[in-house]
């Protein structure tokens, strides 16, 4: 879904002839333009936005239902339709509760069908951690590995807490997410797991942004069950994550794929590569 | 002829009375409703829509506004609904205030809002009530009387 920012910010006049389209998040804060983040670099409007510009660009995205949403907002983003994300920070309650908006960050999703198709016979039936800074195009590729599985003949399952990777409206996928795919959303990865395995039976399971507290033990309980799962973590290498407390995650999977941007091809490593790489000086 | 138009005259200023009540009673109501759709969370044009409950056509052309595009504001929206001519200024700011006030984020100053809008709203409702019992009777009376009383000077 493209969004007509000239619709949603109708006072900053530049967004008639600058195309956001490409752009991987576009913010409003008061009192500074209107800034994207385009592939070439960052973009910044003329227009000075003003509170009302905020909130009226606010109501606009979420459907004029931010009030409704109040508990996906104190988490801090609400989903919107095509898999985007309305980022919203502002004075909250003392039950974290949004009361004021100050600033918005729109994350735009962006589907690359054969973002994966270059790595995909090395990740092929095994299970596979995307690291990647933010922005490197994670997300992309993991819901790009889930279609090619399915392509393949696997039963995939997709454990999408963000509605980020499928982007479900009214049960269906708006993301293509290759056919025998089975999504639940808005569950915590600890419980969608060993639900999906419980109820669908996959083969594969593609789950964004690990690194919540009970994140291992569900990988663990899928690995139990033979069911190779698709991650992605933040990061910028393998040493990284352990450096971060989180090595624990690390022996439940059979590759790592490193990003360092979406222009860049995707380094593959097996288990042995990212455990050679720590051992040597 | 003048006595008839006389006559005429005091029962359209009766009907006024009444068909305004009628206006300010379907907004207590609509308020009523608003309040359950916004404990339910739904969103903006849905509480509208159900505020208005297909009476009220302020209610539902605000919120088929809404979601034709977003291209609107608060204040641009506000102005371009077809007030109804009944209401008085002083109601009208009742309402254009809730309504305003319903833009915001939490659903907590929304409620709050709404059940200012709702006391105030109560006021104006006894009121109405009260002179449609007396002025929209006055109204019909004094028009019957003017009648009479044109049609004996003019005999």
């Amino acid at each position: 879904m493209d969004m007509d920012w000239q619709l949603i910010v109708p006072g900053a006049a530049e967004l008639r002839t600058t195309d956001l389209r490409p752009a991987r998040e576009v913010r409003l804060r008061p009192g500074q333009p209107v800034t994207a983040l385009l592939p070439e670099g960052l973009w910044r409007g003329q227009h000075i936005l003003t509170p009302a510009d905020i909130l009226r660009a606010a109501q606009a995205l979420s459907g004029h239902s931010l009030a409704a949403h109040q508990e996906a907002l104190s988490r801090g983003f609400l989903p919107l339709p095509g898999g985007h994300r309305l980022g919203v920070c502002g004075e909250m309650d003392e039950k974290g509760r949004l009361r004021e908006i100050t600033s918005l960050c729109v994350r735009l999703c962006h589907q690359c069908p054969g973002a994966g198709a270059g790595i995909y016979q090395a990740v092929r039936g095994k299970s596979c951690l995307i690291i990647g800074p933010p922005g490197s195009g994670k997300t992309t590729l993991l819901r790009d590995l889930t279609r090619l599985h399915g392509l393949d003949g696997y039963q995939t399952a997709v454990a999408d807490e963000r509605g980020e990777i499928a982007a479900c409206r009214d049960g269906q996928p708006l993301l293509d997410v290759g056919p025998q795919c089975d999504v639940v959303t808005g569950l915590d990865k600890a419980r969608a797991l060993p639900l999906l395995i419980r109820s669908m039976a996959p083969q594969v399971i593609a789950t964004d942004e690990l690194g919540g507290p009970g994140d291992a033990a569900a990988l663990g309980e899928a690995a139990q069950c033979g069911v190779r799962v698709l991650a992605t973590l933040h990061g910028r290498s393998v040493d990284d994550v352990r450096w971060r407390g989180m090595d624990g995650l690390l022996p439940l999977f059979d590759v790592f794929v490193l990003l360092t941007a979406p222009e860049k091809a995707p380094q593959v490593l097996t288990q042995e590569d990212a455990t050679c790489k720590e051992d040597s000086p | 002829m003048s006595a008839g138009a006389c006559v005429a005259l005091g029962g359209l200023f009766a009907r006024r009375t009444a068909e305004k009540d009628r206006l300010i009673q379907a907004w207590s109501a609509a308020l009523l409703r608003m309040e359950d759709a916004l404990d339910r969370g739904d969103s903006l044009p849905q509480v509208l829509e159900t505020g208005g409950n297909h009476q009220l056509p302020l209610l539902q052309t605000a919120a088929d506004m809404l979601r034709a595009g977003p291209a609107l504001g608060p204040e641009e929206w506000l102005a371009a609904l077809p007030w109804e001519d009944l209401l008085d200024p002083s109601e009208r700011d009742t309402l254009a205030t809730l309504l305003r006030s319903l833009w915001t984020p939490s659903p907590a100053a929304q409620l709050r809002a709404l059940h200012t809008a709702q006391s105030q709203w109560a006021a104006i409702a006894a009121a109405s009530r009260a002179k449609r019992e007396t002025n929209g009777r006055l109204y019909a009376r004094l028009g019957w009387l003017g009648g009479a009383a044109l049609f004996i000077l003019m005999c």
